[in-house]
């Protein structure tokens, strides 16, 4: 399993650079340690090489740090999405060029590569961008760089960036790009978190991943910005828990909007798994028989729901069709867990 | 442990147990508004082609006719003064409350509500800014209310109720879902009708992932949206969010988390109705694309 998967990390185009890591984290799982999902196996650095000057662009000055508690001060309104996921601090740069629309870099420094890619996958909009013409800068899920009307957003290893201009020029986009070139230049590249791998592509063969609708999170502040499920924090989720978001289209139904959503959630232990599915099933599933145990699917109001707990991992279906197809999300959705804690045992 | 019991699911807006207009912009449904048959309240719908250049740099001249419309349109009155006068007295300290940073309100749109009070009568010193000093807020009479129109990734829309978060002295308080009750510091002693105007900067609103700026979701509406019903003006502000997000993808794109405050401002609150059927929009200008 293991050497299996690293076979398809090789495949998917891991940078050298990476190498260690990888080889790192093979070593301790074949000796037998526990290795926490989240976890980053080497710290990677907190620090770039930005241009002091890009097309007609020149950077103002130093940058300006933020630190998590002063995010508000920053962006208030804003700062929650970033101590959403595991924040460390953000730097802050600004390029001038007379008569044009400043530039504005900002470097959101993430305690993992996994809390960075949760950054970009919220939003998969814009067009990818190979800033570093390099394999493994696909589409969604898997893309790197994202730019759109000015705005590039990066996800380099722990490292989330933004780069706008708030006009957008063709003399503007190139200096933004040419900037986003800096930023990634000698970085290593992360994989994407092994949930998001875990996803399958497609459940039977009636349904597909849409992959532009993938976003992987910790909070239930994000979630209920991917998909509200309750005003409250339903399935107990935090900074050390995460959760894979996936819409699957129905094939070949025309006029039909219906979309099913799966939720893979992975929790530190697995009490804290039955606690959050008690705790689904107690307010989500209220009026609904409650005794189905571990797993099961019920009837609701927009179609079928299922859940099913498998170790730490807690799996959830909505909106599924019929009994059938939602039992067969749940068999998904197991396999899908299953696999990424083998590949952590 | 959470109560429960105060938990609000999916499934309440599945079933129909939430206002409509809040069901609707997180099930992706249609927001539709037929000519109200007994209008409650009036919204102004202010637009103009000439009010941003290819830039977004705003034409002040066409800004100042815009304005000179919404007062008009609001009040029905025949003149700025006449107008202001009917909203307030020319002895009320007003305080002008803007959003002053993250999609902030145009600079230009304050300075053209400046003048116009002051060429109203309004003396200089009467005229304060009083954005995020709840301590100011409680020595005016009045209070203008100018907001940008904008999506929050919070609280799904980020506008009229959001622009008076400083003023309980706690804006933390109102993080999470606690965004719901943002409505109540309407009712605080210090705030509790002194609003005389709503007037929404949606001269370049952002339809998602706000409050930060992302200018693929920026576009460049060219519109005032105003009234003197707070709840009203943020249904009609959210009608054009859904419209707009609809339009950019081709099909119903839900606001998630779906916005609470407008059902609470209007419900618990008592502070308008978000009843579209109870709302008269009169439409003013340019109206190609208006999408209400």
């Amino acid at each position: 399993m293991i050497w299996s998967e690293l076979n398809a990390l090789v495949r998917r185009g891991l940078k050298m650079a990476a190498w260690p890591c990888i080889l790192s984290v093979a070593a301790i799982a074949l000796n037998g340690a526990p290795i926490a999902l989240a976890e980053t196996p080497k710290a990677a650095p907190m620090n770039v090489t930005l241009p002091q000057s890009a097309g007609s662009w020149t950077l103002s000055g130093p940058a300006k740090r933020v630190e998590p508690q002063a995010i508000f001060d920053y962006m208030d309104g804003a700062g929650e999405l970033y101590l959403a996921y595991r924040f460390r601090h953000l730097d802050v740069y600004e390029y001038k060029s007379p008569g044009q629309s400043d530039i504005l870099v900002e470097l959101y420094w993430m305690e993992s590569a996994d809390d960075a890619y949760g950054l970009l996958s919220g939003d998969w909009g814009g067009d990818a961008v190979d800033l570093a013409s390099a394999p493994g800068h696909g589409a969604p899920p898997m893309a790197r760089a994202l730019y759109g009307a000015g705005l590039l957003r990066i996800w380099s290893d722990n490292l989330y960036a933004r780069v706008l201009t708030y006009e957008e020029t063709n003399a503007a986009k190139q200096a933004v790009l040419a900037m986003g070139s800096a930023i990634i230049a000698d970085r290593s590249e992360a994989m994407a978190p092994h949930l998001i791998q875990a996803l399958p592509q497609a459940v039977g063969t009636q349904f597909a991943l849409k992959p532009d609708r993938t976003v992987y999170l910790r909070s239930h502040l994000v979630l209920n910005s991917a998909y509200f499920l309750s005003s409250e924090n339903l399935l107990d989720l935090g900074l050390n828990c995460e959760l894979a978001a996936a819409t699957y289209r129905r094939n070949g139904v025309v006029g039909s909007p219906k979309q099913v959503r799966v939720l893979l959630v992975r929790y530190p232990e697995e009490a804290a798994a039955r606690k959050a599915l008690a705790h689904f099933q107690r307010v989500y599933l209220s009026g609904k028989p409650t005794d189905a145990g571990d797993s099961g699917v019920v009837s609701i109001e927009d179609g079928w729901a299922g859940f099913m707990l498998s170790g730490r991992g807690l799996g959830l279906v909505f909106e599924a069709p019929d009994e059938t197809s939602a039992r067969l999300f749940l068999e998904s959705s197991k396999q899908a867990l299953d696999h990424v804690e083998a590949f952590h045992e | 442990m959470s109560d429960d019991s105060r938990s609000l699911t999916r499934r309440d807006f599945v079933r129909g147990t939430v206002g409509t207009a809040v069901a609707a912009s997180l099930l992706g449904n249609p927001l539709d508004s037929s000519a109200a048959t007994a209008p409650k309240s009036y919204v102004a719908l202010v637009r103009n082609q000439g009010a941003l250049n290819s830039s977004n740099q705003v034409n002040e001249l066409v800004l100042g006719e815009m304005l000179t419309q919404v007062l008009r349109s609001v009040t029905g009155k025949a003149d700025d003064a006449s107008a202001w006068r009917a909203l307030v007295r020319s002895d009320d300290i007003i305080g002008l409350v803007h959003t002053d940073h993250l999609n902030r309100t145009h600079p230009e749109l304050v300075e053209a509500v400046k003048r116009s009070l002051k060429l109203a009568g309004i003396p200089e010193k009467n005229i304060w800014m009083v954005q995020g000093s709840p301590e100011k807020v409680k020595q005016c009479n009045a209070l203008i209310s100018l907001p940008a129109l904008k999506a929050h990734w919070l609280t799904g829309i980020g506008t009229v109720f959001k622009n008076y978060i400083c003023f309980n002295g706690s804006p933390s308080s109102y993080h999470d879902a606690n965004n719901a009750k943002l409505g109540e510091i309407w009712n605080m002693p210090h705030v509790k009708g002194k609003t005389k105007l709503v007037l929404v900067d949606a001269l370049r609103p952002l339809c998602e992932k706000g409050p930060q700026p992302d200018p693929r979701y920026m576009w460049p509406y060219k519109g005032l949206i105003a009234g003197t019903d707070p709840v009203a003006v943020e249904t009609i502000c959210l009608k054009v969010i859904m419209q707009k997000r609809q339009a950019l993808r081709g099909e119903p794109w839900p606001l998630s988390p779906p916005p609470m405050v407008v059902e609470m401002a209007d419900k618990h609150y008592g502070l308008g109705t978000s009843k579209l059927d109870e709302i008269q929009i009169v439409r003013i200008g340019w109206m190609e694309d208006a999408l209400v």
